[in-house]
């Protein structure tokens, strides 16, 4: 099953390439972490680790190794990207937190600002790049955030 | 230079049986000296490095002399753990090259803190009970951390050792994995990613056990999973998994720690490792995450029967929230959103579209709802934490009368847990028994029972969130009922079902199917079929109560009604059994005491 949904991530990921600067196949878990399963009941017990990508002699992916700032948040976007968009609309969460730090900005106003500007922030179809960017605007224009935040891009 | 060898030779001499030395090489003794569990030659400075310790410290002193430019041949940079080690105890020569891989790696993992992290089993699986552990570094201290409000542990770094399975199927996975026919390597993954693969993706628990360990030993621990990443060990799913590793890595920190001493030689059950952790005493303290349906479960258990409702309406009838107060409303959504994320966990991590558009709308209205969702207190949970769990060895003496004659029963099993078992840590309604033997006896004359293989039995949630069935599958060696005689019998059984909870009841109903040989008198195939009709009983964690008719008419009559209470702790359990054959009466009664080891 975990095949079929690295085939599926790959197809889909082709597909989307031309919006995607960073990477080969994304950073999502389905394209990343998944390697080829043969049962899920075995699967469980060993926790196979079909995939080479992180592996510590290979260990190339730019999904894990990226330095730049901007990778770095986008990364960690598309791999979050659930429990990000969730945490947004509370107002608070794991997710949310570790992309405030990211940009160097007071949680409780960086949640607060997200949260009243999720329908802006967040597409109707997942894109991670597009949430970035739209991250970035409502930093510049909120008046706490575009004066607090110590990272902003 | 004269002195240089003189000293080299004197620690050669005096140290290639160090404790560390050999734990860093994962070298264990046999019969005829040391053989290293690594697989690969490029784990060794020597030829020989695999099975002789002491040429192998010859070989990395000697080579630590060359000038070899490339760092990822240079013994420096690939072996940063045994220079680090071997500095105790002699002067040694600094690294002609920068090595530009490690100290990447280094850097990227930036640990300071150290954690054992266990992910528990997940719903209607009982095979996931094995568990599994994985090592977590973390980029700040814990006390740093415990003080500090925006910490995360999202970008910590997870270090796996898994089995590379590529392209096995189902049968040579479990067959493959057993006998050690896969490689095992180690990945080193952002923290975040394993979150989202046990909490989201597979719906199971993290348990976080922080260790006590110093910044020397975390740098070593660094080092040595360097050395460990770039080889690769045969896996063995019983033996040499992921647990095993584990506490090697933990081990090689630390001399003193004797970790795989608590562990019996001939396997390794995950839960059982982090008993070890609490008996070496380095466990400082013990966080919680939670799957994506114990948190859903968590919330529901927050809300009231109009909100229940609401929840279950908004998510599967897009009927809008009535008006309650924004506190509740929020609540109901918070409900209603990890109610999505459990059900359509894996079509949401792979970008489904129907998943987004069942989402997206609960998520905008969420947004609008002008209220900070409050943090979920799972302290309650700590009182389930997966080393309290029972033994998952037992012993059992049976004492019992069967019409009119006093038998006495002696059971072995090797694994894990049934129905009335304590399941304090366990999957509920499980029963997963691996390798289980029961002899019987009347004073003269031993008989076994009853063996099985594998005996797993599942009664599934089915509530108006969850619909899971019940299953059973038996394999083994049994008696059958036969014109008043018991007949030994080998094949499997199987059934399908249903099971509904309602507080501490679970009534349930499975068709019964079986495939066997009548080894004994008859020598025929037998297949049969029945059902199942009974009601599982828990008052709590520690007393249970099954009642059963085993309804079987084909080929013959075997009806059987089975009735058992029993107590018990992590330790030992009391029980007491009524179960009789309905055609002719013939019943057994009797008593029974468990040693859980």
């Amino acid at each position: 099953m975990k095949f079929i949904l690295v085939v599926i991530a790959i197809m889909i990921s082709s597909a989307a390439m031309a919006a995607r600067p960073y990477g080969m196949a994304g950073c999502g878990l389905g394209s990343q972490m998944m390697g080829k399963e043969g049962n899920q009941i075995l699967a469980a017990t060993t926790n196979g680790t079909g995939t080479q990508t992180f592996g510590i002699s290979s260990g190339t992916s730019n999904c894990v190794t990226a330095t730049e700032q901007t990778a770095m948040i986008r990364n960690f976007i598309e791999a979050n990207y659930a429990s990000l968009v969730t945490d947004m609309a509370k107002g608070q969460g794991d997710s949310v937190k570790t992309l405030s730090n990211f940009y160097g900005c007071d949680t409780a106003a960086f949640a607060t600002e997200m949260k009243a500007n999720y329908e802006k922030i967040t597409p109707a179809k997942e894109n991670a790049t597009a949430v970035m960017a739209n991250i970035n605007d409502v930093i510049d224009h909120s008046a706490t955030l575009s004066t607090s935040c110590m990272h902003a891009i | 230079m004269g002195v240089l060898f003189f000293c080299s030779f004197q620690v050669l001499a005096q140290n290639w049986q160090d404790k560390q030395w050999l734990r860093l090489g994962v070298y264990r003794s046999t019969l005829f000296g040391y053989e290293s569990e690594a697989d690969d030659s490029s784990f060794f400075a020597s030829p020989d490095g695999k099975t002789n310790p002491k040429k192998e410290l010859k070989a990395l002193i000697k080579r630590l002399n060359e000038v070899e430019p490339d760092p990822k041949k240079n013994i420096h940079c690939r072996f940063p753990a045994r220079v680090r080690w071997l500095k105790k105890y002699m002067q040694v020569p600094e690294s002609p090259v920068v090595c530009e891989d490690y100290l990447k790696f280094k850097n990227r993992l930036a640990a300071k803190s150290i954690s054992v992290v266990f992910s528990s089993y997940y719903p209607n699986n009982p095979g996931s009970t094995f568990g599994h552990t994985f090592i977590r570094l973390e980029k700040q201290k814990h006390e740093d951390r415990d003080q500090d409000s925006t910490a995360t542990e999202l970008l910590d770094t997870g270090i796996n050792y898994g089995a590379l399975t590529e392209g096995a199927g189902p049968v040579l996975f479990a067959i493959g994995g057993l006998a050690g026919w896969f490689y095992g390597n180690y990945n080193a993954v952002p923290y975040y990613y394993k979150v989202r693969e046990y909490n989201d993706f597979e719906t199971r628990d993290l348990w976080s056990y922080q260790l006590d360990m110093n910044q020397e030993e975390i740098d070593l621990i660094v080092d040595h999973i360097w050395e460990l990443g770039h080889t690769k060990f045969d896996y063995f799913f019983l033996t040499e998994n992921c647990s095993y590793h584990v506490l090697s890595i933990l081990e090689s920190a630390r001399p003193t720690l004797h970790l795989h001493d608590h562990l019996p030689r001939l396997y390794t059950i995950p839960s059982e490792t982090l008993k070890a952790l609490e008996a070496e005493r380095i466990v400082r303290k013990i966080t919680f995450r939670p799957a994506a349906s114990t948190q859903f479960y968590h919330q529901l258990g927050m809300l009231d029967k109009k909100e229940k409702k609401a929840v279950k309406e908004l998510v599967f009838k897009n009927i809008a929230v009535p008006d309650f107060s924004p506190e509740r409303k929020a609540l109901v959504y918070d409900t209603a959103l990890s109610l999505v994320d459990y059900k359509y966990a894996k079509k949401i991590l792979k970008g489904d579209e129907e998943a987004q558009n069942i989402k997206r709308p609960l998520l905008v209205a969420r947004s609008k709802i002008p209220v900070r969702s409050e943090e979920l207190d799972f302290t309650e949970k700590m009182a389930e934490a997966p080393h309290l769990t029972h033994g998952q060895k037992r012993l059992a003496v049976t004492y019992l009368n069967r019409d009119s004659k006093n038998l006495m029963d002696f059971e072995w099993r090797f694994a894990f847990h049934d129905m009335l078992d304590n399941d304090l840590g366990y999957p509920p309604k499980t029963k997963l028994d691996i390798m289980k033997a029961i002899v019987r006896t009347d004073g003269d004359h031993y008989q076994l029972r009853d063996f099985s293989f594998l005996d797993v039995m599942q009664l599934g949630k089915w509530d108006e969130f969850n619909r899971a069935s019940s299953w059973k599958a038996k394999l083994g060696h049994w008696q059958t009922r036969y014109k008043g005689k018991d007949l030994a019998t080998e094949g499997f059984t199987a059934g399908y079902g249903i099971s509904r909870g309602f507080n501490m009841f679970t009534p349930f109903a499975l068709a019964h199917i079986e495939s066997s040989y009548v080894s004994e008198t008859l020598h025929k195939y037998k297949f049969g079929y029945g059902a199942d009709v009974g009601l599982l009983t828990e008052f709590n964690y520690a007393w249970k109560l099954w009642n059963t008719l085993e309804w079987r008419v084909h080929p013959w009559d075997e009806t059987r009604f089975v009735n058992e209470i029993r107590y018990s702790n992590q330790s030992f359990g009391l029980g007491g059994f009524y179960n009789t054959f309905l055609i002719d009466g013939v019943a057994e009664t009797g008593l029974r005491i468990f040693k859980y080891l």
